[in-house]
């Protein structure tokens, strides 16, 4: 028994070291596997962390682009509202100065006045327009505005992520870095022209305008 | 038909002038203007014969404030012509859903707008 015992122990502590030989062979072999996983990982990251900046930079840009835009948009609506009622305004005047003309004419030039004063009518029908128009442009107000609150919600989340890792927060002070690259300069200065409001009413009168001439 | 008092809700300046004008030709001459659906229930009375009502407006908007009429014993049974820009069957079928009793898509003719008020009276 204790000879077929002691046999039995031998063979308890062989099995153990196969198998502590059989784990560290296991160990080695996800070592194996592990290492081209991590530098395939780093080079994706690598890869990858340029275009989250240009994105986080995308975002910051189009958030301050979107309030303009958006103020654009009730400018054209108020200025469009304005000139309709000025056409308006006038339709009415000539309408009315046809009623006095009509006054003094006879009954075949009556009828001729009748018919200037529905086409006038007609064209305040087609001002319809303005309130279509305008609706329109408020429903593409409302896309900006509701584009700009889902930037800002994703600005303020990027704000706020808790890195606890050493290159986490290598990642996010990477992505996040607010000082622009000579690329990224050459990039916003392209877009400001791109979007550079070309308008400006009201900011120097014609008279000024033809002193410069003088 | 023309001695009805006629309540029209619309948020947009021009529709309303525009509004007014047609009315006027039409032969209507007590005429009541309200911005949106909250506007119109508080210059609402019981003299009113006809309503033409915008659907997309700020604060109350069309189909609220005729589903508020509705239920209001003493305005339910006033006629009432939605005049919008939604023009998809769903709108229309809501519309008819609701209570209303006439629809005009804009942007609409004199003539439409004519006959249309003509037949929802005349029923």
């Amino acid at each position: 028994m204790t000879h077929s015992g002691g046999y039995m122990d031998n063979s308890t502590n062989f099995d153990s070291v196969i198998e502590k030989i059989e784990e560290m062979r296991d160990f080695l072999k996800i070592g194996d596997e592990i290492v081209p996983f991590l530098t395939e990982l780093f080079t994706f990251m690598k890869d990858v962390m340029p275009i989250m900046k240009e994105a986080n930079h995308s975002l910051q840009d189009g958030s301050q682009k979107l309030p303009t835009a958006s103020d654009r948009i009730r400018d054209v609506d108020q200025t469009t509202e304005m000139a309709t009622h000025e056409i308006m305004d006038k339709l009415g005047i000539i309408s009315d100065k046809l009623d006095n003309l009509a006054e003094d004419l006879d009954d075949s030039k009556t009828e001729v006045i009748e018919d200037i004063k529905e086409e006038a009518n007609s064209i305040i029908f087609s001002l319809q327009f303005q309130d279509i128009t305008a609706q329109k442009l408020e429903h593409a107000d409302r896309i900006l505005n509701a584009i700009r609150k889902k930037f800002r919600k994703l600005s303020d989340r990027i704000a706020k992520v808790q890195i606890d890792t050493e290159i986490g927060k290598k990642i996010m002070q990477e992505i996040t870095e607010d000082e622009p690259d000579e690329a990224r300069k050459k990039e916003m200065d392209e877009i400001n022209k791109e979007t550079e409001d070309v308008i400006r009413e009201g900011n120097i009168d014609q008279d000024d305008i033809d002193k410069l001439f003088d | 038909m023309q001695d009805k008092k006629v309540l029209f809700v619309d948020d947009s300046p021009t529709m309303r002038r525009i509004m007014v004008n047609s009315l006027k030709k039409i032969g209507f001459t007590d005429l009541v203007e309200a911005e949106n659906g909250e506007d119109a229930l508080e210059k609402i009375d019981g003299d009113v014969g006809l309503i033409l009502a915008d659907w997309n407006m700020p604060e109350m908007n069309g189909k609220e404030m005729v589903e508020e009429l509705k239920a209001n014993d003493q305005y339910k049974d006033i006629p009432i012509i939605m005049v919008t820009t939604r023009g998809t069957k769903d709108d229309v079928v809501t519309a008819v859903k609701i209570g209303v009793n006439g629809y005009i898509v804009k942007p609409f003719t004199p003539e439409t707008l004519k006959s249309k008020i003509k037949k929802v009276l005349n029923k």
